[in-house]
């Protein structure tokens, strides 16, 4: 027999055995959006940062020009593919975990952010992007008037 | 061509270091077993790939963008590491293994092992 056979390591004190459920019921919690075969999308980071937003999504193998990112307000999409390298023809699989498919997932912010000022770039696998709050949207100081 | 799971087989511990296991896809090819492990945030720096006895293991630490204070977000991106590990067969050459680390993908390449000629006198008489 050649080749390998895969372990799963654990470590045996963090297990639970409801761990599966429950990050199946973040995942549907998380609002991934689903069309036209597309799986519920990456895993997502955000948080707030100065006076806007700061996100990372893990993207492994996507490539930027496979990634395309829209913003219309508070509501902020992120689409893509995953393009999965495999076995040539008369290779033979052994494990397959990974998917090639289209993704989408749309993220509702808590604030519109300005579009012409968001920043995106892929690093090894991850999507990193600020996210500036939109200038209307800014707290603005009202001047108080004397008569 | 034997790819088995074992659940539960921890010989790895590394409590400090929140882990994730990655997801892998493995092929066997003519020119030996193909590995690609994702490992997204991973640089090919801080991937680190052990032999020890007939396991192959792959560990990755990432370099992720983080808040100083993330008290307030959404938040499912939280692994920090990566480990997986592959039990190797007699066959496999594990010398010659090939390794690379692109866009949050490591490969690998584990040659098979070319199988050793020996040649027999034949005496006569």
């Amino acid at each position: 027999m050649y080749g390998i056979r895969h372990l799963h390591l654990r470590n045996p004190g963090s297990w639970s055995p409801f761990e599966e459920l429950e990050r199946l019921q973040a995942s549907l919690e998380r609002g991934g959006v689903a069309l036209g075969g597309a799986s519920a999308g990456p895993a997502i980071d955000v948080w707030n940062e100065g006076d806007g937003l700061r996100l990372r999504a893990l993207v492994p193998g996507v490539k930027p020009e496979d990634l395309e990112i829209t913003v219309e307000g508070d509501a902020l999409t992120i689409r893509g593919t995953t393009a999965v390298a495999g076995p040539q023809s008369g290779d033979r699989w052994l494990l397959r975990e990974r998917a090639s498919a289209k993704f989408a997932r749309t993220l509702q912010l808590p604030f519109a952010v300005e579009a012409d000022a968001v920043k995106a770039r892929v690093a090894n696998g991850v999507l990193e992007m600020e996210l500036p709050r939109s200038a209307a949207e800014k707290p603005r100081r009202i001047p108080i008037q004397t008569t | 061509m034997n790819c088995e799971m074992k659940n539960g087989c921890a010989t790895v511990a590394e409590p400090t270091v929140a882990k994730a296991t990655p997801a892998c896809d493995v092929w066997e090819g003519e020119d030996g077993v193909h590995v690609v492990a994702e490992m997204p945030g991973v640089d090919a720096a801080a991937v680190e790939i052990t032999i020890e006895r007939d396991v192959l293991s792959i560990r990755g630490k990432a370099c992720l963008p983080r808040a100083s204070s993330r008290a307030e977000g959404e938040m499912d991106a939280v692994a920090t590491g990566y480990v997986r590990a592959f039990h190797l067969t007699d066959t496999a050459d594990a010398g010659a293994i090939q390794a690379s680390c692109k866009d949050g993908l490591v490969r690998l390449l584990v040659p098979r092992k070319q199988p050793a000629q020996r040649k027999i006198a034949v005496s006569t008489g």
